[in-house]
C-alpha cells in the first residue's frame, strides 16, 4: 500500500470503527430493524448506514470513491449479503479484518463458471449436434453466447443453455466455446475442442506400444534397424511383435512451461522462443497443447495442430508466483490420457515443486499407469535442490527433486540439462528429432485374465554397443 | 511516567551507550554535527514526512560510514543514543516512533544491500523497544512493544533471517502471550524447517488464547497431518470447511482435508470433499487437479468438472493460489498489525514531535 492510501486507511480506521467488542455481531442481531432503500444513494452513505446498524465495516477512500453510486437496490435480507450486493458492482468485496471487522477490498468480478457439456472431447463432430453448457454464477446472467470456431451461432438469455446446430460434414477439428456474460459485467468462458478422425482411431486398445529411443555409439553412422533386430520381453516372457514403426507415428504433446517468479527475464523469454520453434516443427498429424503454470495455471490451450492459437498463449507471458510443478505435470499426463497418438509431456522448468497439493509420489503413480513420455528441459538454478518452504523442508524438497528425475526416467523420456538459456532451441530440436526417430514396437501382452499389477519390460537389440531407452514397465488396471 | 521508572529507563539506555562505547576505535573522529542532523531527520519523521526522513537518515549514515569506515558505526550509534536520551526527558513514549523509524531504515538498508548499517538499525530498533518494555507494567504498553517486535520479526522472516526472527517472536510472545501474529510467525518458521512438533506446540498455544483463529487452525491441521496424527488433523480441518472466509484458508483446508482422507484410505470422502470445493471455488486450479487425481486413483469416479476447462477458467487471474499465500507466511495479519500499529502510535509520534521542539540538546559528550 502506498503512503497516502495507508494514511487514508489509517484515518478511516480511526474514524469509522465503532466500539470493538470481543465477538462480531450475528447476522440476526444486525438484521433487526433493517430497512433498505439504497438505490440512488452514494455508496459511501450506504456503508455509513450499515455502520450505524452495527456492522464494523472498514474501508479506504482509495477504494470507496465518494462518487460511487448504488445503482441496484439490494435484494438480500441479511446485512452481510446486502453489503456484498452494494460492493459487488464496483468490483469490491470484503474480507475479515482486525477483530472480526469487515475490510473492504478490491475483488475481481464474481466468477461465472461455464462448462461445455456437449459435444464432449472424445467426439468428432459432424452434422446436426447438441451444443449445451452448464453455467454456474452467483450473479444474474445477462446472456449466454454459443460460438463455433470463434463465430457466434446462438445466443440464449435463460436456462436451459442448450441448442442444436449444424456443423457440416467436413472432417476437421472444431472449437466449441460458450461465453456467459453477467448482469454486472463479469464473464466466464468454457470451451471444448472436437477432433478430426485419424487413422490411429482404429488401433486395438489391447495393443501395448513401447517407444524406443536408440542411442548409437559415438561416431557410428545412422542405420535403420529392422523388426528382427529387436527382442521384447514382458515379465520375462518373449513377445511377438505385431506392429513395428519408426518415426511417423503422430505426436500429441503438452508443452508445460514454468512461468514462476524464478523464470523471470531472459529464462522465460528463451523458453517462449524455444517453444515457438518447437510448435513450428509439428507435422500435419501432430497436435499440441500449451500449458503455462506458476503456483496456478496461467494458460492452457486446447490441443491443436494450428500454431496460431497455441502461440497466442505464449504472447505477453509474465513470470509470477511459486511453482506447482507436481500438480501441472500430473494434469498434463491426465489430459494426455484422453488423446490419441504418441503422448509426450515436455516440461521446461528451472526448479522443483514448491506449492503443489500433489506429491511427486502421486505423479509417479500416474507415470506408471500411462504411456506418455516425459522430457524435462532443465534450466540450471542454484537453489534448485536445496530450499525449504512452508510446504516442505530441505529434506522433503530434495526427495521431491529425486522423484522428478525418477518420473522422467521411468516414463522413457530424458532430462536435458541446459548450461545456458541459449541452448533451449537446440534442446527442443533435439527432442523433436529424437521423437521422429523413435521406434514404436507393438505387441499383445500375454497375461492371465485377472492380471493386476506391474509388468516389467525388457527390450534387447542385436547391434552391439547400442543403448536403448524406453519405459521399463507398466501397471495393468 | 513517574520519576523512578524514568530513572530506570535512562539507566538502561546508559547501559546501552556504555556497551557500544567499548572498543570504540574511531574515537578521534569528529561527529559533532551528527546529533543536529539526526534531530532534523527525526523531526521530519515525526511530522509525517516519513519516507523523506528515512532516505535522509540512510544517506547521512551511509556517507558517514563510507568516509570513516565500518568502525565509525559505534560512535554513530553512541551519538544517536545521546539524542534519544535527551529526548526522553519528555517521556519514554518517544522510544516507539524512534524504534519504528529505525525499522524502516533497516528495510531501506536491506534494499541497498548495506548489511552493516542494516544490522545496526535493526538492533537499535530492538533495543529501544526493549528499554520501553522494561520500564512499564502497563498492559497496553507491553502489547504495543510486542507488536513492534512482531513487525520487525516479520521483516526478518521475509528475508529468511529465521533465527533472529524466531528470537524476536519469542520476545513478542513473552510480552503479550496472546499475540496471534507472533504465534503464527514462529510456527511458520518451525514448519519451514520441518520442526513439526514445535510448530504444533506453538499452534496449540495459539488455540488456547485464540481458538477462533482460522489460520492457526489450518496450520495446526496441516502440521498434525505431517506428524502422522491424521485423525486429529481431520478433526481440526473439517470444521474449517463450513466457514465462508477467508477463502484462501477454506480452500487450502479442503485440499489438506482431502489429502488426509486419501492417506486414511477413504477416496470416496476425499472425492466428495473436492467435488464440493470445486463448486465453491470454481476459479481455483489446484482443486480440480487434486479431484482428477483422486478420481483417477479410485478408478470408478467421474472427473467433474472437466479438467482442461477448469484450468482455463482461471486464466489471466492475478490472484495467487491459496497454497502460495500459505507459503508466504506470516500472512495478512502482519499487514493488519502494522496498520494498527500506526494508529496506536500516533500519540507517541506527537510526543516525539513535542520532545524535539522542547527537549534540550545536551550534545554527544554530556
Amino acid at each position: 500500500m502506498n503512503k497516502p492510501s495507508a494514511i487514508a486507511l489509517l484515518i478511516l480506521l480511526l474514524v469509522s470503527v465503532g466500539p470493538i467488542s470481543s465477538e462480531p455481531p450475528t447476522d440476526a442481531a444486525l438484521d433487526a430493524g433493517h430497512a433498505s432503500g439504497y438505490r440512488g444513494d452514494r455508496l459511501i452513505d450506504a456503508l455509513g448506514d450499515l455502520q450505524a446498524k452495527g456492522m464494523r465495516v472498514l474501508y479506504s477512500s482509495d477504494l470507496v470513491d465518494p462518487e460511487m453510486m448504488v445503482e441496484r437496490e439490494p435484494t438480500a435480507s441479511s446485512l452481510h449479503r446486502i453489503l456484498d450486493q452494494l460492493l459487488g458492482p464496483h468490483g469490491l468485496g470484503t474480507q475479515i479484518g482486525p477483530r472480526g471487522s469487515l475490510l473492504v477490498v478490491r475483488r475481481p468480478p464474481p466468477p461465472i463458471w461455464v462448462t461445455v457439456q456437449s459435444p464432449t472431447v472424445s467426439d468428432a463432430a459432424f452434422g446436426e449436434i447438441d451444443f449445451a453448457a452448464k453455467v454456474v454464477s452467483s450473479e444474474e446472467i445477462d446472456r449466454v453466447e454459443f460460438l463455433i470456431n470463434d463465430e457466434v451461432v446462438a445466443t440464449l438469455r435463460q436456462p436451459p443453455f442448450h441448442t442444436r446446430v449444424d456443423v457440416g460434414e467436413e472432417n476437421i477439428a472444431r472449437e466449441f466455446t460458450v461465453r456467459a456474460i453477467g448482469a454486472w459485467g463479469a464473464s466466464g468462458t468454457g470451451s471444448m475442442s472436437t477432433r478430426r478422425l485419424e487413422f490411429l482411431d482404429e488401433f486395438d486398445v489391447n495393443l501395448r506400444q513401447v517407444f524406443v529411443t536408440v542411442v548409437r555409439p559415438v561416431g557410428e553412422a545412422r542405420t535403420k534397424l529392422r523388426r528382427e533386430d529387436f527382442r521384447i520381453l514382458d515379465n520375462r516372457t518373449e513377445q511377438k511383435l505385431v506392429t513395428f514403426e519408426r518415426g511417423d507415428v503422430p505426436i500429441t504433446a503438452v508443452l508445460l512451461l514454468d512461468a514462476s517468479q524464478s523464470m523471470q527475464g531472459r529464462n522465460l523469454e528463451a523458453a517462449v522462443d524455444g517453444s515457438k520453434a518447437f510448435l513450428g516443427r509439428l507435422n500435419t498429424l501432430d497436435e499440441a497443447m500449451v500449458m503455462l503454470f506458476s503456483d496456478r495455471s496461467l494458460a492452457a490451450t486446447h490441443f491443436s495442430n494450428e500454431r496460431r492459437p497455441l502461440l497466442a498463449q505464449l504472447a505477453n507471458t509474465r513470470a509470477t508466483g511459486g511453482t506447482a510443478l507436481n500438480d501441472h505435470l500430473y494434469a498434463s499426463l491426465k489430459l494426455l490420457d484422453q488423446r490419441q497418438g504418441r503422448r509426450v509431456a515436455i516440461l521446461l522448468s528451472d526448479g522443483a515443486d514448491v506449492v503443489s497439493a500433489l506429491r511427486m509420489e502421486d505423479v509417479l503413480w500416474k507415470v506408471r499407469r500411462t504411456d506418455a513420455l516425459i522430457y524435462w528441459i532443465r534450466l540450471q538454478n542454484q537453489d534448485e535442490d536445496s530450499f525449504a518452504s512452508a510446504w516442505r523442508n530441505f529434506e522433503a524438497n530434495a526427495h521431491e527433486w529425486e522423484g522428478l528425475k525418477q518420473a522422467v526416467g521411468e516414463s522413457g523420456g530424458r532430462i536435458e540439462t541446459l548450461s545456458g538459456i541459449e541452448d533451449i532451441d537446440q534442446a527442443f530440436e533435439g527432442i523433436m528429432s529424437e521423437l521422429r526417430e523413435q521406434y514404436v514396437l507393438g505387441y499383445y501382452p500375454e497375461a492371465p485374465e485377472n492380471d493386476q499389477g506391474r509388468h516389467n519390460i525388457k527390450i534387447e537389440v542385436a547391434q552391439p554397443g547400442y543403448k536403448l531407452r524406453y519405459r521399463e514397465g507398466y501397471f495393468t488396471k | 511516567m513517574d520519576r523512578l521508572s524514568r530513572t530506570a529507563t535512562l539507566l538502561a539506555l546508559f547501559l546501552m551507550i556504555v556497551t557500544v562505547a567499548v572498543g570504540d576505535t574511531a574515537g578521534d573522529v569528529s561527529i559533532k554535527d551528527f546529533p543536529t542532523q539526526y534531530r532534523h531527520v527525526l523531526d521530519l519523521y515525526s511530522n509525517g514526512d516519513q519516507e523523506a526522513a528515512v532516505q535522509q537518515l540512510v544517506e547521512l549514515e551511509t556517507n558517514f560510514v563510507t568516509k570513516k569506515g565500518a568502525a565509525s558505526i559505534k560512535p554513530l550509534w553512541r551519538a544517536k543514543l545521546h539524542v534519544v536520551r535527551d529526548l526522553m526527558t519528555a517521556g519514554n513514549d518517544i522510544l516507539i516512533p524512534v524504534a519504528l523509524f529505525h525499522e524502516q531504515a533497516y528495510l531501506e538498508y536491506l534494499r541497498r544491500k548495506n548489511s552493516a548499517l542494516a544490522t545496526h538499525s535493526r538492533i537499535m530498533s530492538m533495543e529501544l523497544v526493549e528499554v520501553y518494555a522494561t520500564d512499564t507494567e502497563q498492559n497496553p504498553d507491553l502489547i504495543l512493544a510486542s507488536n513492534v517486535f512482531t513487525s520487525l520479526a516479520g521483516h526478518l522472516q521475509k528475508y529468511y533471517r529465521d533465527s533472529d526472527a524466531t528470537a524476536l517472536y519469542y520476545q513478542a510472545i513473552r510480552l503479550h502471550p496472546a499475540n496471534t501474529t507472533a504465534h503464527l510467525g514462529v510456527a511458520a518458521i518451525h514448519e519451514r524447517h520441518g520442526d513439526y512438533r514445535l510448530a504444533i506446540q506453538h499452534l496449540e498455544q495459539l488455540m488456547a488464547v485464540n481458538p477462533q483463529c482460522h489460520e492457526g487452525r489450518l496450520r495446526l491441521g496441516v502440521n498434525l497431518a505431517r506428524a502422522a496424527r491424521l485423525d486429529e488433523s481431520a478433526d481440526i480441518l473439517q470444521p474449517l470447511l463450513k466457514e465462508e472466509e477467508p477463502a484462501w484458508i477454506v480452500s487450502v483446508a479442503y485440499e489438506e482435508a482431502a489429502k488426509v482422507e486419501v492417506d486414511r484410505g477413504d477416496l470416496q470422502s476425499a472425492y466428495n470433499m473436492l467435488l464440493e470445493a470445486v463448486g465453491r471455488f470454481p476459479n481455483d486450479t489446484t482443486l480440480p487437479i487434486q479431484l482428477a487425481y483422486v478420481a483417477d486413483r479410485a478408478g470408478t469416479m467421474p472427473d467433474d468438472p472437466d479438467l482442461a476447462d477448469a484450468l482455463r477458467r482461471s486464466m489471466g487471474q492475478a490472484i495467487s493460489s491459496p497454497r502460495y499465500v500459505y507459503s508466504q507466511a506470516p500472512v495478512g495479519d502482519l499487514e493488519v498489525l502494522r496498520l494498527e500499529l500506526r494508529g496506536e502510535t500516533a500519540d507517541h509520534l506527537s510526543a516525539l514531535s513535542n520532545a524535539l521542539a522542547f527537549a534540550p540538546s545536551m550534545g554527544a559528550g554530556s
